[in-house]
């Protein structure tokens, strides 16, 4: 399948369109759903994928055969994703900022604890977001170890390389990311409510 | 030791989900993209070599205008040095 994916990137790298739109077929829900875990939001995600592409466009020339086309691609989308991330965090923090200045800034704040409230019982689809929404307010590393391992269902490996650790250190952050995330979630535990 | 089998039970439910697919059109946007990006490289070529060439009809401009002045420099001390040969000449006789 890879020793394709190597002929396909030959062949994009000489500016072969129709390989570009089929590697874009095989690799644009990996790219787009991985982007989506990171947002939230699929405008932003369907950004970062078209960024993602671009770049692979660009860069398939100096592609090195020594990874998976797939680990290459991750690495891409997960740095572009980690980008994204960093941008929006700068934005934000210009914006509270000026709205230290500004008495009502007109922006609504969404704060994690509210999202939900702890009243309710956490429908399956709700669980899912709520469980979304807690993995974007992880420590970066946590978060993407957390997707690559949980959403993409990558082995611990390719996680390894893309994210350029040890598999102990992929091993060691899914961890601190789940301990993280029971944290966020024990509110909403019905059992736990009862008992208290 | 504490147990977390519900938090557990919602962390796990998220593997295997079914992925998010993008927009059918997304493709041609990122090709429509590349063409912008190539379009914008040509005009930048462009860009580049018609500041190049302006900066080059500056340089030469001002070349030809420093040789022209120190030729006019140098000519007028050959006519102010020969008005006091002559003067000095005269003065013999």
């Amino acid at each position: 399948m890879d020793t394709n994916h190597f002929k396909t990137i030959k062949l994009i790298a000489a500016g072969d369109r129709v390989a570009f739109r089929e590697l874009y077929e095989a690799f644009k829900s990996r790219v787009y759903n991985t982007s989506f875990s990171y947002f939230q939001n699929a405008e932003v995600a369907e950004e970062i994928t078209q960024d993602v592409f671009l770049e692979v466009f660009r860069s398939a020339g100096s592609f090195k055969e020594s990874s998976s086309v797939s680990t290459w691609i991750y690495r891409i989308t997960v740095n572009k994703s980690l980008d994204g991330l960093r941008h929006r965090n700068r934005k934000k923090r210009a914006g509270f900022l000026m709205s230290l200045f500004k008495k009502d800034s007109g922006e609504l704040k969404v704060d994690l604890a509210h999202f939900i409230s702890p009243e309710k019982v956490l429908e399956n689809k709700e669980k899912s977001e709520f469980l979304l929404k807690a993995v974007s307010d992880l420590p970066e590393s946590q978060q993407t170890a957390f997707i690559l391992s949980y959403i993409e269902d990558l082995p611990q490996k390719e996680i390894s390389v893309i994210m350029n650790v040890s598999e102990k250190a992929v091993e060691s952050l899914i961890q601190r990311a789940k301990g993280n995330l029971r944290k966020k979630l024990e509110i909403f535990n019905p059992n736990r409510r009862k008992n208290n | 030791m504490e147990n977390h089998e519900w938090e557990d039970e919602i962390i796990e439910g998220i593997r295997g989900q079914k992925r998010a697919e993008p927009n059918p059109f997304l493709f041609t946007r990122i090709e429509s993209r590349l063409e912008d990006s190539k379009t914008g490289s040509v005009w930048n070529l462009k860009f580049k070599i018609a500041v190049g060439l302006c900066a080059l009809t500056l340089l030469l401009n001002s070349v030809l205008i420093v040789q022209v002045l120190s030729n006019r420099v140098a000519e007028s001390t050959i006519v102010e040095t020969n008005y006091q040969v002559d003067s000095y000449q005269f003065d013999i006789y």
